[in-house]
């Protein structure tokens, strides 16, 4: 029997590790092509593959997609999860809490792609409606239909019950004896709040919140919908630019060459999507080990 | 015990003092502020719900200026570029074929890795070393984009590295016949005759030969010479063929069809949500096995068992409960994961139900995502339509999932 269960865990490590030599393999392929060089991908601020003969491949109006897309969520995200985690922890009555934890646990399994059609039938409409007279009023344009700020508040409210169901276990699993201490003091709910409670339960706070982020930068469905297709470099969040979820997901539903460099950019752009939240989940892996306050 | 020294005394230093007044008065804001977000979090929630349920309810139950009256026909109607007329069937069947192949593949992968690695703890100390490396790994792979995995699976799965020819012309293929395929002269019925391959050459059309009908009969072929008058008699007909009619050849394939590379199928499309899920299913059936108390274990080693007869007889059953659950929430995360399937599936092309391993296949959540992303405005309220569809399956997933292990819970204890 141990000898069944060795293969099916070895046939996991494989899985696991080819995933990894995979990526890297059709990344050099990518950058063995005449059209790309190293230089370009990681410095260039042009992503142009559809051009004749001004090919660029730089990755980094991708990045700034991402980016935007993350910062606008974070923003949004993290504040209200993080607030939300500290009213059910310590300021619901168990009814209430009995009722809400399940509802976020539900919400945090909607399916994404449910998010990006709520940004496209609710969130630019509103934007529109609340926005467009005032930036008229000023001479711009208006909200296109498909906008970085949308696609931005859409994966906001996706990541919203994650954080703060997750921050919640955190605050949660501060012991009872810490708060009777710091009220034996004399401190009031906001005090044992602040000083006590948050501090003791940063650690999982902070992971809480790295994996929020990683779920930004690998959302996919909310962006394909809702942040649109051109790849620019662009501070506006009115207009639509391009992440690189979004590319990935765009080279889908095009008809592309198998062999052409354009196929292959995917994977490059999926090898540097795979170490950004890599790197993510092992910072908030490293933090959780490192600053652990164990209560035992 | 030692004390520790006294700090010195400081006439000087005062706490810092804030009034009783002022900090009720921040406790209060604080309770206000904590209530009011918690509020609004609540309310961007509630509004996601019901902009769903607004757009998409009245394709079922009608709407209250026309009346309201049940629907069922979304559920069973195939898609359409008539947003009146569409329907999830076809995605629906997909999702049962993807789903449960992904869970027969990845549940018994899952656990069993998990038994591994939580049971059979290694001793050596190098072995100790690569076995929290690859915990770590596990662990980081759940993190990882689900597009990532999309694009992992299209090379291993869809295309196998172009090693073994093209999707479209495998290099190895089981359960497969090709035809030569005529039309009959009352051009009302298809004649074939068995071929080798997709490209054998059509064989000389001779009289009294023996062709097959697309239902399986076998008739006696009627070749016509050039110039020769069509027969009168239609029975004759139907079997009649001109000795210069052009052919095509058709590929037949039998429900145990498969071929390599696996190309745009059911079996592909579960074999890159396996790589989604498989460290979600170990993950938690890892937490489940942990959560075994091991004086249980023990208990066991001690009777005199075996290792594999501990976790068989003792670790398991009392996991159970925590790896079903575990592996139904996972498979609920598969169910509505669209993001891979988008590259591994040609969902465009997709106009038939599965009925194979090797058919072609589209999911839900993939085809509310192309009613969202299409030009025509009137698909939105389908695709919330498919939402709410979509919804209520992870509901009563998730039902099941509590139910289980309720029971199951029951049992042991």
């Amino acid at each position: 029997m141990k000898s069944t269960l060795i293969s099916c865990a070895s046939f996991s490590i494989f899985v696991t590790l080819s995933i990894v030599v995979l990526l890297s393999k059709e990344t050099l392929t990518f950058f063995s092509k005449p059209e790309v060089t190293v230089s370009d991908f990681f410095l260039g601020t042009q992503w142009t593959p559809l051009l004749g003969n001004e090919k660029h491949y730089g990755i980094w109006p991708l990045i700034c997609g991402t980016m935007y897309v993350t910062v606008v969520a974070m923003s949004l995200a993290l504040p209200l999860g993080l607030v939300t985690a500290v009213y059910l922890s310590e300021y619901a009555s168990g009814r209430i809490r009995a009722f809400l934890k399940p509802v976020l646990e539900i919400l945090a399994g909607i399916p994404t792609v449910v998010y990006g059609l709520f940004a496209l039938i609710f969130i630019t409409p509103t934007l529109k409606f609340a926005f467009d007279p005032l930036s008229e009023m000023a001479g711009g344009k208006g909200f296109e239909a498909q906008n970085v700020l949308s696609a931005g508040i859409a994966v906001g409210i996706l990541c919203l019950p994650i954080v703060s169901s997750l921050c919640e276990d955190a605050l949660r699993a501060v012991p009872t004896g810490l708060r009777d201490g710091a009220y034996g003091l004399g401190g009031t709910k906001f005090d044992v709040t602040v000083r006590v409670v948050l501090p003791a339960a940063l650690s999982g706070i902070i992971s809480s919140f790295l994996l929020a982020v990683a779920r930004a930068v690998g959302e996919t469905m909310v962006v394909a919908l809702a942040a649109g297709n051109i790849a620019r470099l662009t501070a506006d969040p009115r207009v639509s630019a391009q992440t690189m979820t979004g590319l990935i997901a765009q080279m889908a539903k095009g008809d592309i060459d198998h062999q052409g460099a354009q196929y292959y950019s995917a994977y490059a752009v999926a090898a540097v999507l795979f170490l950004m939240t890599l790197s993510l989940t092992l910072i908030g892996h490293w933090i959780r080990q490192r600053f652990r306050e164990a209560y035992e | 015990m030692k004390m520790p020294p006294a700090p010195e005394w400081n006439p000087d230093f005062h706490y810092p003092q804030k009034s009783i007044a002022g900090r009720r008065r921040s406790e209060r804001f604080f309770r206000l502020l904590c209530t009011g977000v918690s509020g609004i979090s609540l309310l961007i929630l509630i509004t996601l719900v019901t902009a769903i349920l607004s757009q998409g309810l009245p394709r079922i139950i009608g709407s209250a200026t026309e009346g309201f009256k049940f629907d069922f026909s979304f559920m069973l109607s195939m898609p359409s570029s008539d947003p009146e007329k569409a329907g999830i069937f076809l995605a629906l069947c997909g999702t049962i074929w993807v789903c449960v192949t992904c869970a027969i593949v990845t549940m018994p992968l899952g656990v069993a890795t998990a038994i591994f690695l939580e049971e059979y703890q290694p001793r050596n100390r190098y072995l100790g070393m690569i076995h929290r490396w690859f915990e770590l790994l596990i662990s980081n792979l759940a993190g990882v984009p689900s597009i990532v995995y999309g694009l992992v699976g299209l090379t291993v799965f869809v295309y196998m590295f172009g090693l073994l020819g093209t999707v479209n012309r495998p290099n190895f293929e089981i359960g497969s016949s090709y035809y030569h395929q005529y039309l009959s002269l009352d051009r009302k019925r298809t004649l074939r005759i068995p071929a080798a391959s997709s490209e054998s050459t059509p064989p000389k059309l001779v009289s009294g030969m023996n062709v097959l009908t697309a239902d399986g009969q076998t008739v006696k072929l009627n070749v016509l010479e050039s110039g020769q008058a069509r027969p009168k008699d239609p029975e004759i007909l139907r079997r009649s063929l001109k000795q210069n009619s052009k052919s095509s050849v058709t590929k037949e394939k039998s429900w145990y069809y498969m071929q390599l590379p696996l190309g745009y199928s059911v079996l592909a499309g579960s074999l890159t949500l396996m790589l989604v899920v498989l460290p979600v299913v170990i993950i938690s059936s890892q937490e489940a096995l942990r959560a075994v108390p091991s004086s249980l274990r023990d208990g066991g080693l001690g009777m005199g068992c075996t290792p594999w007869q501990v976790v068989w007889n003792i670790t398991l059953p009392s996991a159970t409960p925590g790896i079903m659950t575990g592996s139904i929430l996972a498979m609920s995360r598969a169910m509505g994961e669209a993001a891979p399937i988008l590259l591994v599936s040609s969902a465009l092309y997709v106009s038939n139900v599965p009925s194979s391993l090797m058919s072609r296949y589209t999911i839900m959540p993939l085809q509310i995502y192309q009613w969202a992303d299409d030009h025509n405005r009137d698909f939105y309220s389908l695709a919330a339509t498919g939402i709410i569809v979509l919804l209520v399956v992870l509901l009563i997933f998730n039902s099941i999932a509590v139910f289980v292990r309720q029971r199951t819970q029951k049992k042991i204890r």
